[in-house]
């Protein structure tokens, strides 16, 4: 328990931007990527608390993204989506936002209507 | 001493065996309508899931990946598409089959999209069984943690008494139990109880069930000023490919 307060402590949580950062930053990892041809491209990956990017969508050649050390976070996993731009073999970072999580209201219960199901455990 | 702890922080990456499975999961489900609780809704779901190690971790147990390669669902005999054809989580666990935790099972739900209500698929792929003799029955539990979304923590427990049904080159185990639900969305407590039974094939040295079939009826409610509950059964079937 100490343990993990103390994990927790020396850590910050993982935002947008210090992503964007080191991606910029590491940005020669992608040298695979200037055969893409011109256009704009979606790149989905989320990195885990140990600061581990997987990688959920994208071209192939995104992939070494992995190879990059992001800071330990004490978060749950996070996603993010980064548009890239290619341009004769260049590529241009447009931007890179945090997914946000899914919402799923009652997890587990099949209704066509969970309006009413709140409703009515608020209002009794 | 910081250092230290970041140390025991991070895991050591150690390539798992390389295999790849493919299993065939069949659910036939039943849904009690909230507004009107003498009717139900029917769902019959088909989904081929591949099964691939990613790596090992220091504790031993195995990162996998698990891709639905196909869906089709029928809803109230209307045909649906989930949207979750390609789409994977990732599970981790010991290569004997207990399951210790599923990241990314945000990517499989949306609003209606019924993997939420089907979480049975975790105990398909992972039902623990003991070590048990022909002479003996034996009890194990089955755990796993659902989160859907960061307001959401649900942990599900299925505490079964197995016995062995016939021993070869593969094990058929029987069994039957109860379902315990606890968790919360937002600021509504959710709690379920319920009841199974089924069989399988395993692989003697243990692992994911080479067949499973079984059924659930369970009780899954939310509380909050008041408490709503709906009636959910289940009967399925999964095979691996060989």
């Amino acid at each position: 328990m100490i343990l993990f307060l103390m994990c927790a402590w020396a850590q910050d949580y993982l935002r947008a931007e210090v992503v964007e950062g080191m991606i910029k930053e590491h940005q020669d990892v992608l040298t695979g990527c200037s055969e893409l041809s011109n256009q704009l491209y979606r790149v989905r990956f989320s990195i885990d608390s140990k600061g581990k990017l997987t990688l959920i969508e994208g071209e192939e050649c995104f992939h070494v993204l992995s190879q990059i050390s992001f800071p330990l976070h004490p978060s749950s996993s996070r996603r993010f989506l980064w548009h890239v731009a290619a341009q004769d073999g260049v590529l241009f970072p447009q931007s890179l936002t945090r997914e946000k999580q899914s919402y799923v209201r009652f997890p587990g219960l099949i209704t066509s209507d969970k309006e009413k199901v709140m409703t009515q455990l608020v209002e009794k | 001493m910081l250092l230290l702890s970041f140390v025991s922080c991070l895991h050591v990456p150690i390539s798992p065996k390389s295999y790849v499975h493919h299993y065939d999961v069949h659910i036939d489900a039943s849904f009690q309508q909230l507004q009107n609780p003498k009717k139900s809704d029917q769902m019959v779901l088909d989904l081929v899931l591949r099964i691939s190690p990613v790596e090992r971790l220091k504790d031993d147990s195995v990162l996998y990946r698990v891709v639905v390669e196909s869906e089709q669902a029928v809803v109230n005999e209307e045909l649906l598409t989930l949207g979750i054809q390609g789409k994977w989580v990732e599970t981790r666990a010991f290569e004997f089959g207990e399951l210790l935790s599923i990241v990314h099972m945000e990517e499989w739900v949306a609003e209606n999209s019924y993997m939420d209500a089907l979480d049975i698929v975790w105990f398909l792929l992972y039902p623990n069984p003991p070590n048990v003799r022909t002479d003996q029955s034996r009890a194990s539990l089955s755990r796993y943690p659902l989160q859907y979304a960061e307001s959401q923590k649900s942990r599900v427990v299925l505490k079964n008494t197995w016995t062995l049904a016939s021993i070869g080159k593969e094990a058929k185990l029987l069994y039957e139990g109860d379902m315990n639900i606890r968790g919360k969305w937002d600021d509504f407590r959710q709690s379920g109880k319920g009841h199974q039974k089924g069989e399988l094939m395993m692989d003697v040295n243990g692992g994911n069930p080479l067949e499973h079939t079984g059924s659930l009826t369970r009780r899954l409610c939310y509380t909050g000023a008041d408490t709503i509950c709906q009636k959910q059964e289940f009967t399925f079937t999964m095979k691996r490919r060989p």
